[in-house]
């Protein structure tokens, strides 16, 4: 019964890691859904606009690169 | 003599109204069914096509840093609750994969080179569709367009 308390929390521990890992994704994926939405929608894209998800997408992309791999 | 007037007729004939439809051909571009090279085209692909496949690749590339900042699973263990450094490296693999598609598309669409463009933008559609069979065969699913 006690032994099994370790397991226990250490389960409800990744669970709340992975639920707050889900929400920061959900939380910084935000903006990109709203603007597929308005894409799918029809709605017209600006150069600027796309200038910007394009230098977005390069800093994410620098990101990416310096993970560790270790 | 006759008929040599009757012949040079016809030809000066189909040459006035040929000139005139093959006038337009060669100011229709190639690429729309006309001779023209030199011609300037609308590109094919279209900003919101462009969009969706930055958003897509920003997507999922948010997916992926979201798995690599948790912390890291224990030596042989490969769960989606915790990241995983050989995972992490194939998914890095898979990422440059994609940018160097997004660099090439981007650059064709720049220069309006409308058939590498959509040579360039398909290749970086099956890029990006890689990268997600990557990342779902690790078991981190990456739901987006296109």
């Amino acid at each position: 019964m006690f032994a099994s308390i370790p397991v226990i929390i250490t389960t409800i521990m990744s669970i709340a890691s992975t639920a707050q890992t889900l929400l920061a994704l959900g939380r910084d994926v935000a903006p990109q859904v709203a603007d597929l939405k308005r894409l799918i929608s029809g709605d017209k894209v600006t150069v600027d606009e796309l200038k910007e998800m394009r230098a977005r997408n390069d800093a994410l992309n620098a990101e990416i690169e310096s993970l560790s791999e270790a | 003599m006759r008929l040599f007037r009757i012949a040079a007729i016809m030809v000066m004939a189909g040459l006035v109204t040929g000139c005139a439809g093959l006038g337009d051909k060669f100011n229709t571009p190639v690429f729309n069914g006309g001779l023209s090279l030199t011609a300037t085209v609308q590109n094919p692909i279209t900003n919101e096509q462009q969009a969706g496949v930055e958003l897509s690749a920003t997507i999922a590339r948010q997916a992926l840093l979201a798995y690599a900042r948790q912390p890291r699973c224990a030596a042989g263990v490969s769960r989606v609750t915790c990241s995983s450094g050989p995972v992490v490296a194939k998914l890095k693999k898979a990422n440059r994969l994609v940018n160097i598609a997004l660099v090439k598309m981007r650059d064709f669409l720049d220069r309006n080179q409308q058939v590498s463009a959509i040579n360039a933008f398909n290749e970086a559609v099956a890029a990006l569709r890689d990268f997600r069979a990557t990342a779902y065969v690790e078991g981190i699913e990456i739901k987006a367009a296109p």
